[in-house]
């Protein structure tokens, strides 16, 4: 398995079935995704390490017809609004019915999702919740 | 400050020239600018040129074809605003009285920029765009938003005949060819609802404006077109953009352009603006609050921004139908805005124009709101 790369470190990891790392900034609470190396809204220096839920709403999604750097069509992409107050940008499973629809109920999931070279790229997705 | 007018406007060919450099392409707009207004090139004391993709010394580079060379140049980029951004770093050079008379260009080479052919991704260094994120994709997911608040699909491909209808009238138009709705909804699909006819073209082409201070102006002309106001703004951090249906840096340019001005929404004759994507231009309509919030769709379908209705957008046919030249376009517009206050366009002429605004959105960089800068002239006669 040494030939799996994470796409950056510190984002996620693949305990629970793969947990998202974002941040919080002690003083104000506004939660980042992608972790903040300080907050961007008060200015705060002193940040929070949190995980972020696994579920999350779908806020909104499209599918891709043209190929993107790393997906060839289709390929499904989804904005995901977490709990805590952060929306994330990620791919989505393509599911062979496409049945997305906004406000639906999806679930994290790690997964290798293209090959560079020898390397298998590991990043995170959402699929909706079964 | 002074007053300052445009007393010049060129354009080059908007096409698919892969063969042409971005020098030729932007020499072919600032002689067209020259002729246009019968000056020297040897009357002008500064030049700002936007440009995208590759871009080296791009206006020495243009400049250089039409004799200009030994003044003060500057080059910027700042996406789809770049050509906006060139407009207002000249406007504030004569404004503040540093020069009397100076040149604008946008230019850019789309078919031979590292991005020919493909989706425009954000930089590369992105996670999101690693991740499958594009700007038809980002539209795409906003088009879902829309239609969740009661817009149809119809709706957004209405824009593109509209804009493609006006593309008709317009000699410099890449693509003069009617679409019925139909024809829009049936074309390729690109990022689900978005099809190809609803997005705007990679295109070559270049646009450029000579200004100068108004009493500078009349010696040249008898119609000099005055900037009554020029704004420009970047965005706030992605969490500030609660509904990406929104742009809240457009809104905010759009109030600091209508206050600088001094006029209303109302005051306004006609609109140029980016509409990359048909879907776009109706969330504009709200940030330029040319009606209330979340009326967008109301006003497209009333007619009122059609020629003809009473506050037409996009006459010229818009990025649709001219192609987007990223760093041209916001050049392009105010060409547009001016030969309409001048009544000169011809078949798709706004009767009776007296004010004008040309607007620019662009950039897509992680963690800012999409639409990244944003920026407003208004020009009146």
């Amino acid at each position: 398995m040494d030939n799996r790369t994470p796409l950056k470190k510190g984002l996620f990891d693949e305990k629970d079935g793969g947990r998202l790392h974002g941040n919080q900034c002690a003083t104000c609470k506004r939660v980042y995704f992608p972790p903040a190396p300080f907050c961007y809204d008060c200015l705060g220096r002193e940040m929070e390490e949190i995980i972020l839920s696994r579920r999350g709403k779908l806020y909104s999604y499209t599918i891709g017809r043209m190929p993107s750097t790393h997906f060839e069509p289709p390929y499904a992409l989804g904005l995901i609004d977490l709990p805590e107050g952060v929306r994330v940008f990620a791919p989505l499973i393509m599911t062979e019915d496409e049945r997305y629809r906004i406000g639906m109920e999806m679930e994290l999931m790690i997964d290798e999702l293209w090959q560079e070279e020898d390397q298998h790229i590991v990043a995170y997705r959402f699929k909706p919740v079964s | 400050m002074r007053d300052v007018a445009v007393i010049g406007i060129g354009q080059s060919a908007f096409g698919k020239f892969p063969w042409r450099t971005a020098a030729d392409l932007g020499a072919d707009a600032v002689r067209a600018a020259f002729s246009d207004c019968g000056i020297s090139p040897k009357a002008i004391e500064v030049a700002y040129c936007a440009r995208a993709f590759d871009a080296s010394c791009t206006a020495q580079d243009v400049l250089k074809e039409v004799g200009i060379r030994g003044i003060e140049m500057i080059n910027v980029e700042n996406a789809c605003a770049g050509g906006a951004t060139s407009l207002r770093g000249l406007w504030k050079e004569i404004a503040d009285g540093r020069h009397d008379v100076g040149i604008a260009v946008g230019v850019e080479s789309m078919t031979t920029s590292p991005i020919a052919g493909k989706l425009i991704p954000p930089e590369k260094s992105d996670i999101e765009g690693h991740l499958g994120l594009t700007m038809p994709a980002m539209f795409g997911m906003v088009a879902r938003r829309q239609m969740a608040q009661g817009a149809r699909i119809e709706d957004f491909a209405q824009v593109s005949v509209k804009n493609h209808h006006n593309g008709c009238l317009n000699p410099q138009a890449q693509y003069k060819k009617e679409f019925s709705v139909e024809d829009v909804l049936q074309s390729r699909m690109i990022c689900d609802p978005i099809t190809l006819l609803m997005c705007c073209p990679n295109t070559d082409g270049a646009a450029a404006v000579i200004l100068c201070s108004m009493d500078v102006a009349k010696r040249y002309t008898t119609q000099p077109i005055r900037i009554m106001a020029s704004a420009l703004c970047s965005a706030d951090y992605k969490y500030t953009q609660e509904d990406i249906c929104l742009s809240p840096v457009g809104q905010k340019v759009a109030t600091m352009a209508y206050e600088m001005a001094g006029v209303e929404p109302k005051d306004i004759d006609l609109v140029e603006m980016h509409d990359a994507f048909a879907n776009e231009e109706i969330l504009r309509y709200e940030d330029l609050m040319l009606c209330e919030p979340g009326e967008g769709i109301r006003l497209l379908r009333s007619g009122a921004t059609a020629l003809g209705g009473r506050i037409p957008v996009n006459p010229s046919g818009g990025l649709l139908a001219l192609g987007h030249p990223l760093s041209a376009s916001g050049i392009r517009t105010v060409c547009e805005i001016v030969l309409h206050l001048r009544g000169q366009a011809g078949a798709r002429q706004v009767p009776g124009a007296t004010v004008g605004l040309a607007q620019m959105l662009g950039g897509l960089v992680s963690n800012l709101e999409h639409g990244t800068v944003a920026g407003v002239h208004i020009l009146a006669r």
